[in-house]
């Protein structure tokens, strides 16, 4: 029991402490851009001194911890913040998509309504005119081009939400999966030992998959004191616990009386509680925030809403211009036909609107007069022309005009919040990431300096070992 | 505050992120020259862009309307002129066979051959065109509307055009009250004298019943006869008078209509202007600053990247 092998013990103790130093700061170093890596830092402390004899003897220090630096807090309101980004983010994607479908300066249903009614001044001027004819028929098929384009882009901007709602989905999936993996072994590591070890790394990444996964939904999760962990989507659906996830699918969805004016093809989310038994909906968790709660808002209510309103413009010009056309005569002397297609009620309007396909083959079919044998009669091309000042649609408060502007305006005006939300919310997650960068973001400078100390350290450590070794000899030599 | 590496590369990119974003829709209005290039740039004020559009696009078609009103006007007119003479030169010769001590059987006679080719004449203008229109057939322009015997075929159609919201223009008269009924009318003055309200239309009289009768008379030498079509000349010309004035008014209402919509053209271009389009001088200024914040914050960033302490160590 000399104390001589005590320093001995001391020394090879140092060694081992400052060896592991050098490793933590060199594990920083290279772990430096691994996304969502916190620092970490050895904690030393002193081993329990020897009190046998007269004083207590110091004997060295021994490694406590090594634990990371990082503020569960601070991951928490970062969380919070991923999730109204997610949202912004969903949104401002595709309200910048569907604004687009009002931009064209030259070519949009506007400018198509406006040629129809026109062509119909024309026809007004000169009903005995072939000539006419042709120009309103040609601007009668450009309008229905029109509507069908802008049905056309709506429902490819639908179907792009939809894409992105699946893949997102498979997507969550797989964090879940992988969150699943880390539980278990962060409770293998950390329940087998008997000192505080903490499963570092792995609890990094369990972070960083956990913000990822809060961007995508409202989550909240709960680790109790054996490690076990479980994550919460929405109100109440428990998509991780312990060491099982659901399995999230999207698939179509039926009628929603929660979202009446949502369009037939529209997503739902569901999940199979055992295998082969029947997939439950679960939508409604999904529905506030994050990413999938953005597109979810895109789909059922902001797109849906703008799919039915072209609808119902189309619908009620349509019907209008039938109405008064029919009340004519055409060049044959008979009463007017219906001069477009349109099924019984507003529903894919936009798509089914075709010109009358006799009209579109025999001019004389267009009508201008209100009664037969009478080539200049312009009444009934006048009471058309007359349907573009009448404010027909909304029950009496927009002309067609106003209602296609007003349509736009409401996208530009909510395209501009996304973007003032997104450009904010940004910033709060920059501010938020920077607090946490300057708590547990890597600076090679200080673990350069810190590399250099443990550097010296082992050194000296070495060389006391050297001294230890040779008091050791000269002890041995005494016996000689 | 203790800086992580990972933090001044952020920042650098962010920041130069931004200063690029701003410089992109910079450019964006410098190569269109216009401040909204899509709805989120200025929602309301895009939608009054388009109802303006929209207003100058009604106005121009209105205006082509408006134009051909008036040459339709114009040829009435003309018209209208050239049936004033010629039942001038018949009243004339009316009044000379019937005082005249110069006439007789024999240039009565001669006269009414005279009086044929006003009939003729007056025909031909009743069945006039302008372009593939008879001016005179109410919504029946597609034949002529008077028979070689002046009886009148078409109806009393008025064709109107809309020129704007509320603004609707007759275009026509219909034959029948211009030239009369050939049917309805016998072409002489009334017998009875009654008192005939002077703020109620008078009757139309038939050109062609009138000069018919005169025809007639002439060739019977009737002298009374002669004397009997002077008053229904007088009211034919009377009757000619005020359907001209008629088309002249309708003219001037045009004439200030079209103005008016020459003015709003130019107040909905200018709208669209101020709404719509940049200021070149600001826009200019706005992209200097922004060019110049890029390179400062490309500058400093630089300068931040480039040391850390293992360049010192020996």
């Amino acid at each position: 029991m000399s104390k001589v092998s005590s320093i001995l013990e001391l020394g090879v103790r140092s060694l081992r402490n400052n060896k592991r130093g050098i490793q933590t700061a060199s594990h920083n170093i290279a772990s430096k851009s691994v996304p969502g890596y916190s620092r970490q830092v050895v904690d030393f402390s002193t081993v329990a001194s020897d009190d046998s004899g007269q004083f207590p003897i110091g004997k060295g220090a021994q490694i406590s911890a090594v634990r990371r630096q990082n503020n569960p807090y601070l991951e928490r309101q970062i969380l919070k913040e991923q999730n109204k980004f997610g949202y912004a983010e969903g949104s401002y994607d595709a309200l910048i998509r569907a604004e687009q479908v009002f931009n064209q300066m030259g070519k949009g249903l506007n400018e198509s309504m406006v040629g129809f009614f026109n062509a119909f001044r024309d026809l007004s001027r000169h009903p005995e005119s072939a000539v006419s004819k042709t120009l309103v028929t040609q601007k009668a098929e450009e309008l229905v081009q029109s509507f069908q384009q802008i049905h056309t882009h709506l429902e490819e901007i639908q179907e792009d939400v939809r894409f992105q709602i699946s893949t997102h989905l498979r997507d969550i999936n797989q964090i879940t999966k992988e969150i699943v993996e880390l539980n278990r072994r962060i409770q293998a590591i950390e329940s087998a030992n008997e000192a505080h070890i903490q499963a570092n790394d792995e609890r990094d990444r369990r972070d960083m998959l956990l913000k990822k996964l809060g961007s995508y939904l409202d989550i909240r999760y709960f680790e109790n004191k054996d490690q076990v962990f479980m994550v919460t989507a929405g109100k109440s659906l428990v998509l991780v616990s312990g060491n099982e996830a659901l399995t999230l699918s999207s698939a179509l969805g039926g009628y929603d009386k929660k979202n009446p004016e949502r369009r037939e093809g529209s997503l739902d989310i569901f999940y199979e509680r055992f295998k082969g038994q029947r997939s439950i909906l679960v939508t409604e968790q999904f529905n506030e925030g994050g990413k999938i709660g953005a597109l979810l808002q895109m789909q059922n209510k902001m797109l849906s809403s703008l799919q039915n309103s072209i609808d119902d413009l189309a619908y009620t010009f349509a019907k209008e211009v039938n109405r008064v056309h029919q009340l004519g005569y055409d060049e044959y002397h008979k009463k007017g036909e219906a001069f477009f297609v349109i099924s019984e009620d507003s529903k894919e309007a936009a798509r089914r609107i075709r010109l009358n396909e006799n009209i579109r083959k025999d001019l004389k079919k267009v009508v201008a007069a209100a009664q037969p044998y009478s080539p200049a009669d312009n009444r009934i091309a006048n009471q058309i022309v007359n349907l573009q000042y009448q404010k027909l649609m909304k029950e009496g408060q927009y002309s067609f005009g106003e209602f296609y502007r007003s349509l736009m305006s409401h996208v530009g005006l909510w395209t501009q919040q996304a973007k003032h939300s997104l450009d904010s919310q940004s910033n709060v997650l920059q501010q938020l990431e920077g607090f946490r960068e300057s708590l547990s973001g890597v600076s090679v400078d200080e673990e350069t300096a810190k590399i250099i100390d443990y550097q010296k350290s082992y050194e000296a450590s070495a060389r006391l070992m050297q001294v230890a070794n040779e008091l050791l000899d000269t002890i041995l030599e005494i016996k000689r | 505050m203790r800086i992580s590496d990972k933090m001044i590369t952020k920042s650098i990119i962010t920041n130069i992120g931004k200063n690029r974003e701003h410089m992109h829709q910079l450019q964006a209005q410098a190569a269109s020259q216009k401040r909204i290039n899509k709805p989120s740039d200025d929602p309301l004020g895009l939608s009054r862009v388009l109802a303006s559009r929209e207003s100058i696009k009604n106005l121009d078609q209105n205006s082509k309307n408006l134009q051909y009103a008036l040459s339709f006007l114009r040829a009435t007119d003309r018209s209208l002129e050239n049936l004033s003479e010629v039942l001038i030169s018949v009243k004339s010769v009316a009044l000379s066979q019937a005082n005249d001590p110069t006439s007789s059987a024999e240039t009565r006679r001669m006269m009414s051959i005279q009086v044929v080719q006003a009939f003729q004449h007056a025909l031909q203008i009743a069945n006039g065109k302008f372009g593939s229109r008879f001016i005179f057939g109410g919504f029946k322009t597609t034949h002529p509307p008077f028979d070689h015997n002046g009886v009148y075929y078409g109806d009393s159609g008025t064709i109107n055009l809309s020129l704007g919201e509320n603004i609707i223009v007759p275009l026509n008269l219909s034959g029948e009250s211009v030239f009369g009924n050939v049917l309805s009318d016998d072409g002489w003055e009334s017998s009875k004298k009654e008192k005939r309200n002077p703020f109620e239309r008078a009757p139309i009289r038939s050109v062609f019943k009138v000069m018919k009768n005169l025809e007639i008379v002439l060739n019977k030498n009737d002298t009374r006869g002669i004397q009997r079509t002077l008053v229904p000349l007088d009211e034919l010309i009377t009757q000619v008078i005020s359907s001209r004035s008629q088309i002249g008014a309708q003219m001037g209402r045009l004439d200030s209509l079209s103005m008016e919509i020459e003015k709003s053209k130019i107040d909905q271009r200018q709208l669209i202007s101020k709404t719509e389009d940049v200021d070149l001088f600001d826009l200019m200024h706005q992209m200097n600053t922004a060019e110049n914040t890029l390179k400062a914050t490309l500058d400093t960033s630089g300068r931040l990247v480039s040391r850390n302490l293992m360049d010192f160590l020996k």
